[in-house]
């Protein structure tokens, strides 16, 4: 065979499980066993996993018989360091070659690089349904979610995010423009990918859009979005201004008077009014002298 | 500092190979293996070649001055990579920088040539270089081998990528819709 000198021996054992090689059980063949390899009569899968050495043979024995004089193409650290330059459609298509490359293919880490390598993405956060989401990262597979607030409406909602009114009411599946009333977000299409650029993205079935999309939060996280259901109307900039010309109005105080009622009562317009209230009596007690 | 020591290695059909350590310390492996202790007698490599091997030792010889230099520049002593000639660059850390940047332009402007004569090679050898590189842990060859084979993958069809690299289609016909089904998006 002529593989390894003998009196190698020794170096060969210290070489074989050192966890530098990864998959190099997979290489101890030479050309003779190329050869064999080539010839199409040859064919077990047995005889390859036989003859590599003991540890870390897992990756060959799943390898099938390819008829490759390859041999690096059945490594998978090899066909990963491949993989990971592949786009999308590549992948996709790569992943139906062979067996082999399928089970490279198919791997969740290459996977969601490719998804997300073009729109420069942080993260994607989630697991899809099917593995075929991953097969498509064209734009429409992302939406941001937008949070109702009071006052929006669709027209306006296009208008910050420079997309057509159409395309908001396709997307969530709305009949009319009202339907915005009963919901707590929006999907809002993407125009340009700039919205995506280092953000981590949630893969989320929406039950309007009836399918699985890509959300970007652009205010924080989707437990953002639970926490503005609690204070809903105190947590954006534009609901905290509302609540302080309402108090200002009941009151008959100035702005920063109107902040710390409202500060004290932790954001509550109601209890900010009862504080006032209490304040208001125990000063008039103090007058009489 | 020492004079350069010279590493004797073997590839797996018997050839011995004397490289001096700095060019071998390219590769991760034998640089691991020569600190723990194996570098003084013949170092085996039995998942390397003697047809491989001189090529790789080309790419080693080429980024060991980078390789230099980037060891420098983490300790903060000098920052010019120097390529041949070190009594050109001594002294030079007046220097402004636009003429660095000059320089480092001319420089990146080299080496990617000479990356592209050093990869016009065929499959079997682009492959032996893929194995060689992972076996000896050389990052930048492999990602550059890497870059070649995904070049040669891009815009095929899977029967063209079959054909290409002369891979047997093992899928049944039933797994072989159901993952062209998966994929169907790419088809289209």
């Amino acid at each position: 065979m002529g593989c390894c000198g003998d009196d190698d021996g020794i170096y060969k054992q210290q070489l074989i499980p050192n966890p530098n090689q990864h998959d190099s059980s997979s290489y101890c063949f030479t050309q003779n066993s190329m050869s064999a390899l080539r010839n199409p009569s040859m064919g077990t899968p047995t005889n390859l996993a036989g003859s590599s050495a003991s540890s870390s043979s897992k990756d060959v024995d799943v390898i099938s018989p390819m008829n490759s004089n390859f041999f690096a193409l059945t490594c998978r650290d090899i066909l990963r360091s491949i993989f990971e330059r592949l786009p999308v459609t590549d992948l996709a298509r790569a992943a139906c070659v062979c067996r082999f490359w399928n089970l490279v293919a198919s791997d969740r880490e290459i996977q969601t690089r490719a998804f997300i390598s073009p729109w420069k993405l942080k993260d994607v956060i989630g697991k899809p349904s099917s593995g075929s989401f991953w097969r498509d990262n064209s734009l429409g597979r992302f939406a941001i979610s937008h949070h109702i607030l009071r006052g929006d409406t669709v027209a306006s909602l296009a208008v910050k995010y420079s997309v057509q009114v159409m395309d908001i009411k396709r997307l969530n599946n709305m009949l009319s423009d009202h339907g915005i009333y009963s919901r707590e977000r929006l999907l809002i299409p993407l125009s340009k990918p700039d919205h995506l650029c280092n953000r981590t993205c949630y893969i989320e079935f929406d039950v309007y859009a009836k399918r699985e999309v890509a959300v970007v939060y652009l205010e924080g996280g989707p437990d953002g979005k639970n926490s503005c259901l609690m204070n809903r109307s105190t947590t954006t900039k534009r609901g905290n201004r509302r609540v302080i010309d309402s108090l200002k109005r009941s009151m008959r105080v100035d702005d920063g008077t109107a902040e710390y009622y409202l500060s004290i009562s932790n954001g509550d317009p109601r209890a900010a009014l009862a504080e006032f209230s209490e304040d208001l009596r125990w000063e008039d007690r103090e007058i009489p002298s | 500092m020492a004079s350069p020591k010279v590493i004797v290695l073997r590839t797996c059909d018997g050839e011995t190979f004397e490289v001096d350590e700095s060019v071998v310390y390219v590769s991760e492996t034998i640089k691991n293996m020569i600190e723990d202790g194996c570098g003084d007698g013949v170092i085996p490599l039995p998942n390397v070649s003697s047809k491989i091997f001189p090529k790789v030792i080309e790419y080693c010889k080429k980024h060991v001055s980078d390789f230099e230099s980037l060891k420098k520049t983490s300790n903060g002593d000098e920052k010019e990579k120097d390529k041949d000639d070190d009594s050109s660059k001594k002294g030079k850390e007046a220097v402004p920088d636009v003429e660095e940047d000059a320089e480092e332009k001319a420089r990146v402007e080299e080496l990617k040539e000479w990356e592209t004569t050093y990869m016009d090679i065929d499959q079997q050898v682009l492959f032996d270089l893929l194995q060689a590189a992972n076996y000896l842990n050389i990052k930048g060859l492999l990602l550059m081998a890497a870059e070649k084979a995904a070049s040669m993958i891009r815009g095929k069809t899977p029967e063209q990528i079959r054909e290409t690299f002369n891979i047997k289609n093992d899928f049944t016909p039933e797994e072989y819709e159901e993952v062209r089904r998966e994929n169907a998006w790419a088809f289209e």
